[in-house]
């Protein structure tokens, strides 16, 4: 938004295991910052390696088609050169290979980011103060979300549910992990991104429950 | 329709309003926001909604926190590992809020405006110009006028209010659609609790579970009677 008036470079680091994008993303400010062109290789070297190059390409169209990346024009070498015109800190863009943005998950990130804001809830109230005009979270999805994160140890029941009663929960003291919002698979286990853990299992038939 | 519509209180109202201006203000303009009021007014759920709205940072300060605890709690907030002093944490925090344009809620904050932490606030303020929403309670205007340069960047002040009748029926309606509450009831209980919303909801939930009892569908004064509004003081000692 504004010119940053920081004196001198700092580092910024996201906690936590890399994601795919996450990864290449935080290659890419590393070589801006070391005042190197971005290349596909370059950032499959230092942030990708586990990833096929096609991968890192589609990422770098995407963030290019909107606006991240820029092309240098009429650089030497046979590959393809960038560089950052659009860094918006730490956390990767999520574009798709068109440019557009990735909107899955954000109704579980606004949920992950008021279960720390309002103390305690019903999922309908969860449901509620989670929703924005762009994004609404049902309140079914709200249930589903408490009774994982409860079963992982990530909320407390504050009074049990019963008849006509719904569930009231509350953050448990010392378990919010991390911004990135912990996620519901399929199988239907839950996969905490802030220390890439699964962290909750609803049939515990094999290993890697709860912890 | 949606079961979903989110409940338009006047204070979340009020504060996304205020976000919303200082999120696209013309640079020139300073970026700070200063919702205050009493506890129980529903500031946190207007918090909520802004953060919700604009992605922003959310950080609830603690009466122990030293500035370095404050950086610490910012950063982790960020999902940034701290570098070593502080001053490299503020540049970190700084950095990030400008790159990333999104606003950072700083709620309770009459735990640390009282303190050395406070200069925290406006370093960071001053290497970012990002946007920064405070809250807290009644007496943070108060504080903020002895930092001068915090004080004179605010650009708008929001005092939370008490629940209107709105409110209150908007509240019941959507946590209890099941039982009609009457308008008469409904502002009875709004004026013993004089607006607190937080008390209107302990309030709620017992007219509801009194409802559910005795299989009433629609409730007002007069079927309330004697039974008691919880107003949060102590019985009175009968004699």
């Amino acid at each position: 938004m504004q010119k940053s008036t920081t004196r001198k470079p700092v580092h910024l680091v996201a906690q936590g295991p890399k994601g795919d994008r996450q990864s290449m993303w935080e290659a890419m400010r590393k070589l801006n910052k070391a005042g190197t062109a971005i290349t596909v290789r370059g950032v499959w070297e230092l942030g990708a390696e586990w990833a096929p190059k096609g991968r890192v390409r589609d990422y770098m169209k995407g963030l290019e088609a909107a606006g991240y990346l820029r092309r240098i024009e009429g650089a030497p070498g046979p590959s393809v050169q960038y560089e950052l015109v659009r860094d918006i800190g730490v956390d990767a863009p999520r574009v798709r290979a068109d440019g557009t943005e990735v909107t899955q998950g954000r109704g579980r990130e606004q949920m992950w980011r008021t279960v720390k804001i309002i103390g305690d809830f019903t999922s309908r109230q969860l449901a509620q103060a989670a929703s924005t005009p762009q994004h609404e979270v049902a309140e079914t999805t709200a249930n589903d979300y408490c009774l994982m994160l409860a079963g992982a140890g990530y909320l407390t029941v504050t009074r049990p549910g019963g008849p006509g009663k719904p569930a009231r929960y509350r953050l448990a003291p010392g378990r919010w992990t991390g911004p990135r919002a912990p996620m519901v698979q399929r199988l239907k286990q839950l996969y905490d991104p802030n220390t890439g853990q699964v962290v909750y299992q609803r049939n515990p038939q094999t290993e890697g429950g709860d912890e | 329709m949606s079961v979903n519509t989110i409940v338009p209180l006047t204070n979340v109202g009020l504060l996304a309003q205020a976000v919303e201006s200082a999120a696209n203000r013309p640079p020139e303009l300073p970026g700070l926001v200063v919702m205050y009021g009493p506890s129980g007014y529903g500031k946190s759920l207007a918090a909520a909604y802004a953060a919700n709205l604009h992605r922003a940072y959310y950080v609830e300060c603690r009466e122990s926190w030293t500035k370095k605890a404050f950086l610490i709690a910012i950063l982790r907030e960020m999902g940034i590992i701290p570098m070593k002093t502080l001053s490299e944490m503020v540049d970190q925090v700084a950095e990030q809020l400008s790159r990333s344009g999104r606003p950072i809620i700083i709620d309770d904050v009459q735990y640390v405006i009282d303190k050395a932490a406070a200069n925290v606030l406006t370093d960071i303020y001053n290497a970012s110009q990002g946007t920064l929403i405070l809250i807290g309670e009644e007496r943070v205007p108060a504080s903020m006028s002895r930092l001068e340069r915090l004080h004179n960047r605010v650009l708008e002040w929001v005092p939370a209010q008490k629940a209107s009748l709105t409110d209150v029926q908007e509240l019941a309606q959507s946590s209890y659609p099941d039982i009609e509450m009457d308008a008469d009831l409904l502002e009875e209980v709004r004026a013993r609790v004089k607006g607190c919303l937080r008390r209107i909801a302990v309030n709620l939930y017992r007219i509801h579970s009194e409802a559910v009892a005795n299989n009433w569908e629609r409730v007002d004064l007069e079927t309330w009677g004697e039974r008691a509004i919880h107003t949060g003081q102590p019985p009175a000692r009968r004699a």
